[in-house]
């Protein structure tokens, strides 16, 4: 596990260098900064976690409880 | 052979699957869409309105041939070739008779130029694919297939009263652009809306598709919810409501795909959230959006039924899906394993996969249009399935540390390998040559989504969201396989509606009874009072005199004479 982290860093360190060889046609303002889909990218993921495990608490119930045990 | 009605070559053929036997039936299963491949091909060389015949007045257009039809006409058939290698070895017969009648209805819908030939093939969906959940064979999936029934039923019937309405306001019966403006077309609309899940109207899909035989969950990610896709297209491109639905399409279902525990619920999920995509694209309305849509129907179709193959391979092989019972199979199950890995990197819109050629087009599609909140929550989608799927579905069924044995558990049959195989190369010929998707398309899109900024973009998107879920994997906060069932919106109607509602028409029932006993005692008491007089020999049945039924009668008018004053 701590290998695969170690190659998403590097990757990602390497894809905000790549960032300044590139020109992006900016729609929207933060398109324009470096990192920034990585940024986007890293708060999404978080963002999802944070709010599925809430929901996952919130509107988890037992499945025989729910009447759908069985196949599938 | 292009004077055939599309997709007939599919419903006839089906019904004769019962008389073969053997290698002949298998032979039989695999010509059909090849050979409805070929009608295909030879229709497209007559675009056009053909095929047209007089009912009721009107003029049905049973061949409307156009690209757009065209392009998810071949997606179709694609499809039911992948799906009908997949369910080969399959010995039921209701799976392949209801399969092909499916796909052949939905081809029907896709080139029917009016709208009643539109209606018929649309309830030929909804009939022929309740068999596919119906063929698990169990209480819940039989009790699934009665609620998934209910919403297909519940889409033609609103799709019949829109039609009747349109045709009564004087709109023709062409099946073209369609008015929001009026009954029929809202009507027509919200129809179209039952099976492009619109949120709150999604959960038939998500309650029915994990209840489905493992080949029947591949017939049915193709169809139903692309043909409404379509249908959106055809008459509600650039339906302003269609922007903000798709957007929340694509992002509501996320949340509960990342903690679900059946792996085909959460692909179910994920599946909306594609159609999210498509369907924000189409309210956009811009020839570059319409062809992102169609381009996304495509590549969806194609990664969807990989991904529902790769898991049918695996319920196939364990009896479950279940992310708390699977772990380890990729051991067993190489093959599928990387057939699976194909999917993931497809819908995540890995560059080099399908999803990225398709998805590109959306996104640029909405931005040249300026629309920043759907954009946004498009590509807040398009980084979270990194988590939701493509690293949770393959890491919990193939590579996590087995949670339960699977003796015996080989890899899959060698024709659900062959369709599968055929289905990676597909994603894969898209992503890396999407020109030949993009020539197919309505306004063949001079694009290029391989450029460095797109390219590092997307990316950075998703190596970024990786790393987000590999720290929390590291940390132990990522979701992993837990027991239980996720209450969705289907609670209110199948749960809180019972439990309110049941006890309030048990008091409403009580009240009943108790107003009716009431009245039948006062009503026994009156009788009781009256018989004696009303009975033969009572003072009311005796013969009056004269002169005392003119006084009555004068009563009578003197009591009307001061109701007509005081009125």
């Amino acid at each position: 596990m701590k290998r695969a982290l170690v190659m998403l860093a590097v990757a990602a360190a390497a894809l905000v260098a790549a960032d300044f060889a590139v020109h992006h046609h900016v729609h929207f303002g933060w398109e324009g900064v470096p990192g920034g889909y990585g940024v986007f990218g890293l708060v999404a993921a978080l963002v999802l976690t944070a709010v599925a495990a809430t929901v996952g608490r919130a509107l988890r119930r037992d499945e025989a409880e729910e009447g759908d045990r069985g196949h599938g | 052979m292009a004077s055939l009605p599309p997709g007939i070559l599919l419903v006839a053929g089906a019904l004769l699957v019962p008389l073969f036997k053997g290698r002949l039936k298998q032979l039989w299963l695999l010509a059909l869409p090849l050979v409805a491949g070929a009608h295909l091909y030879a229709l497209a060389g007559t675009a056009g309105a053909g095929q047209q015949l007089e009912f009721l007045g009107h003029t049905l257009t049973l061949a409307r041939v156009d690209r757009l039809a065209l392009v998810f006409g071949l997606a179709f058939h694609v499809a039911a070739f992948l799906a009908t290698v997949f369910s080969l070895h399959v010995k039921d017969d209701v799976q392949h008779v209801a399969g092909l009648a499916y796909a052949g209805s939905a081809i029907a819908a896709v080139f029917a130029g009016d709208l009643i030939t539109l209606f018929c093939a649309w309830e030929g969906t909804a009939i022929a694919s309740v068999f596919l959940v119906w063929a698990t064979r169990t209480e819940r999936s039989y009790r699934s297939a009665m609620r998934y029934l209910l919403f297909q039923v519940g889409s033609g019937v609103l799709l019949l009263a829109g039609i009747l309405f349109h045709l009564r306001a004087g709109g023709g019966v062409g099946f073209d652009a369609l008015p929001l403006d009026t009954t029929g077309g809202r009507l027509m609309f919200a129809a179209f809306g039952i099976k492009a899940c619109f949120p709150l109207l999604h959960t038939w899909l998500v309650d029915a598709y994990p209840n489905a035989t493992p080949g029947g969950a591949v017939w049915l990610s193709a169809f139903t919810t692309k043909l409404a896709v379509y249908a959106l297209a055809r008459g509600f491109a650039g339906a302003e409501p269609l922007v903000a639905l798709g957007a929340a399409m694509a992002v509501f279902p996320l949340f509960f795909a990342l903690v679900e525990n059946d792996l085909r619920r959460v692909l179910a999920y994920s599946l909306i959230s594609q159609l999210g995509y498509m369907v924000a694209a189409v309210g956009v309305g811009t020839p570059l959006a319409l062809d992102g849509a169609a381009a996304h129907a495509f590549a969806h179709i194609l990664y969807k039924a990989l991904l529902f193959m790769a898991l049918g391979a695996v319920l196939h092989r364990t009896g479950t899906c279940r992310a708390t019972e699977l772990g380890g199979l990729a051991r067993s199950m190489p093959w599928t394993a990387g057939f699976c890995l194909v999917a993931a990197a497809s819908i995540a819109a890995v560059p080099g996969f399908s999803g990225f050629a398709s998805k590109s087009l959306i996104l640029d599609a909405l931005a040249a249009e300026h629309r920043a909140v759907a954009w946004h929550l498009l590509l807040f989608a398009g980084a979270a399935v990194v988590p939701y799927l493509a690293f949770r579905v393959p890491y919990l069924a193939f590579f996590a540390p087995a949670r339960r044995a699977h003796e015996g558990a080989g890899e899959a049959p060698a024709t659900m390998r062959v369709a599968m195989a055929v289905a990676a190369a597909g994603c894969v010929a898209v992503g890396v040559f999407p020109g030949a998707l993009y020539a197919l398309l309505p306004g063949r899109p001079d694009v290029q989504p391989y450029t460095g900024a797109h390219v590092v973009g997307q990316l950075q998107l998703l190596v970024f969201a990786g790393l987000a879920t590999a720290l929390l994997f590291r940390k132990g906060w990522f979701p992993l396989a837990r027991e239980g069932r996720l209450l969705d919106f289907d609670w209110t109607w199948r749960r809180l509606v019972p439990a309110v509602g049941g006890p309030l028409v048990r008091a409403g029932a009580r009240l009943r009874a108790t107003v009716l006993a009431s009245f039948r005692n006062v009503g026994l008491g009156l009788w009781g009072r009256l018989f004696p007089h009303l009975a033969p020999s009572g003072s009311l049945a005796r013969a009056w005199s004269t002169g005392s039924t003119v006084l009555w009668v004068a009563v009578i008018l003197a009591a009307y004479l001061v109701l007509y004053y005081l009125g």
